[in-house]
């Protein structure tokens, strides 16, 4: 493996854009006296600002390595996961969902479904979310550890503490706030290195039709759908019906409605049209991440394929191969590719989606801990100031946490983009069915909800690990295992709801769509 | 090859679960993602004034959030229509 030697340039861009952002950080963290300053920024954030933040909360470091892996692997049909998966969802989020949330008042999404449904349901999502919080951000961990062994031979845990001091500084003092405005800086950066690699990548492959024609005329059959969009049904791991039913239907509105890490920004806005013009744009923007984060993976399989290796045994698409390793990918174009002075822009744009994907996860899990579990179960008499310290601890806690699942994230997963959907595919089903029910159909009751969980999330684990249990061969795809979930969860949550005893309309008033808080009694 | 049973039906393969349901047809998929596009589009043009906040008064084009909404949602359409 080749290293990197960062210049002086490069590595005074780093530092400054370090600087730049702890700096910010802290600044904006003057004035924190409440919860509600601490982990909905007082409801005074920009919509800019949040459209930003909203972007780099999920395209991260794990994303710039995870989709250059998978992109080398699978080619342009990665790019869904930009488009499809999201543009549809985030718009469908912020005209139905987020003015509704955000009228509500709410400070997260499991606060909603404890009380459209009960505190058992509110408990159970609040737990999957911070588990699922703490495995991402072991993944993005080992995101930057893959980085910085390539760029500067730092071993994994040392790359691993200095992430989370640096990361753990501000935002433990600073909160969403801190969190947003700094996201905001980092989105500009990453946008800009993610979009040099792309340029200086592509001159070196000779544009785009000379680097298409390097990876078809190679004759190999892993490569044959590189450059479908929309895959053909016999594809193992992307099957169009699997990317429409598991990813467009189902993965991508469940995260970009229901993922606290993200929709905990939009609480913070001022206004409800705030909220929605800060998703509209986010969707604007993420329109050319598709090509920012796929690109390089097409580019490194173009030009440095006899060093980065087969993804599958004698090209079997079916048979990955073991040994091979999706998270080099970006590293190795980057040292193979970039002059001084651009790699220092790049790093910056690198540490700009880990700092920024890991300070909205902490942020988020230390929010859903706070308020749906110590406030809601141990202490409802907490007083502000209590949970204000709690939340802060929490942050420190989250990033060892995090640290510490990152080792088993790098044994475990052979791309951290795989290991990230995995985890969402157990529980995402379930709850965007919970979601749907409850706040599009009145006649959906407590039991449904819980029937609805239970069962979408025992699909969603015996789809993901009924070949292992059973000894069967192949593996099922993440987007399947969430489909099914998702299908399970919502034929469940509706038999049993027709079977129990409907809620009162006064039970229901500012939880359901059609009977919103101001309307009069009937 | 210990097979799972189940692929033979096509419910858990993606190889089969596609033919099975939706037929090998080539550019299906293409007009399933566009047509779901779609749908929303016409969602977001025909939504009532009342429910995004613009009952009273409609805002400029250029601060109309439907406006944009409509065009990233065309802009979307475009792409699966040029690259799918």
């Amino acid at each position: 493996m080749h290293v990197a030697r960062l210049g002086y340039l490069d590595t005074a861009l780093v530092v400054l854009y370090l600087l730049a952002v702890l700096g910010l950080g802290l600044w904006v963290s003057r004035g924190i006296r409440s919860t509600r300053d601490y982990f909905l920024a007082g409801k005074s954030l920009p919509w800019w600002a949040v459209a930003m933040s909203l972007v780099v909360s999920d395209i991260g470091a794990k994303d710039m390595i995870g989709v250059a892996g998978d992109s080398y692997r699978y080619g342009v049909v990665m790019m869904n996961f930009d488009f499809i998966g999201c543009s549809l969802a985030v718009l469908i989020a912020a005209f139905l969902f987020m003015p509704f949330f955000w009228m509500a008042g709410i400070y997260t999404i499991p606060e909603y479904l404890g009380r459209r449904y009960n505190q058992h349901v509110r408990t159970f999502f609040a737990v999957a979310w911070t588990l699922f919080m703490v495995a991402t951000l072991g993944t993005i961990f080992v995101s930057a550890a893959a980085m910085f062994r390539t760029l500067l031979n730092w071993p994994f845990w040392f790359s691993v503490g200095v992430t989370a001091v640096i990361v753990g500084a501000y935002t433990s003092v600073g909160g969403l706030k801190a969190v947003v405005i700094t996201d905001a800086f980092s989105c500009a950066v990453l946008i800009v290195g993610a979009a040099l690699i792309c340029v200086i990548g592509l001159q070196q492959a000779g544009g785009w039709s000379a680097m298409q024609n390097a990876i078809e005329s190679s004759g190999q059959s892993w490569t044959a759908h590189h450059f479908e969009l929309v895959p053909p049904v016999d594809h193992p791991k992307y099957a169009w019906p699997a990317v429409f039913l598991g990813l467009c239907l189902v993965l991508g509105p469940s995260y970009w409605i229901g993922n606290q890490a993200i929709v905990q920004r939009n609480f913070g806005t001022r206004s409800e049209n705030e909220a929605r013009s800060a998703y509209v744009l986010c969707a604007a923007i993420k329109m050319f991440f598709p090509l920012l984060l796929v690109v390089p993976g097409l580019i490194a399989l173009a030009l440095y394929q006899d060093q980065l290796g087969l993804p599958f045994v004698d090209g079997d698409v079916g048979s990955p191969n073991p040994v091979w390793d999706g998270n080099t990918v970006l590293p190795l174009l980057i040292v193979q590719l970039l002059p001084t002075g651009v790699l220092g822009i790049v790093v910056g744009a690198f540490l700009a989606g880990v700092l920024s994907n890991l300070d909205s996860y902490v942020n988020s899990a230390s929010t859903l801990v706070v308020n749906d579990l110590y406030v809601a179960l141990l202490r409802p008499q907490a007083t502000d100031r209590e949970c204000l310290a709690l939340g802060r601890w929490l942050v420190v806690l989250f990033v060892l946490f995090g640290a510490g699942c990152s080792y088993l994230v790098d044994r475990w997963f052979a791309s951290v983009f795989d290991a990230f959907q995995t985890f969402l595919s157990f529980f995402q089903g379930s709850l965007l069915a919970l979601l749907l029910l409850g706040m599009l159909w009145r006649r959906t009751t407590q039991w449904g909800g819980l029937a609805g969980m239970l069962f979408g999330t025992i699909t969603a684990v015996a789809v993901q690990f009924h070949r292992q249990l059973l000894g069967w061969d192949g593996t099922t795809s993440f987007l399947w295992v969430a489909w099914w979930s998702f299908a399970a969860a919502m034929i469940s949550g509706i038999v049993v709801s027709l079977l129990t005893t409907p809620h009162s309309e006064e039970q229901l008033r500012g939880l359901v769509c059609w009977i919103p808080l101001g309307e009069a009694k009937s | 090859m210990n097979s799972c049973p189940v692929d033979s039906l096509g419910i858990l393969d993606p190889s089969r679960y596609g033919s099975l349901l939706l037929g090998q047809t080539a550019g299906l998929g293409k007009w399933v993602f566009i047509g779901a596009l779609v749908a929303v589009l016409i969602w977001l043009i025909m939504m009532p004034r009342e429910l995004i906040g613009q009952a009273k008064v409609v805002p400029p084009w250029w601060r109309n959030v439907r406006f944009w909404a409509i065009v990233v949602c065309l802009l979307q359409i475009l792409v699966y229509w040029q690259f799918a």
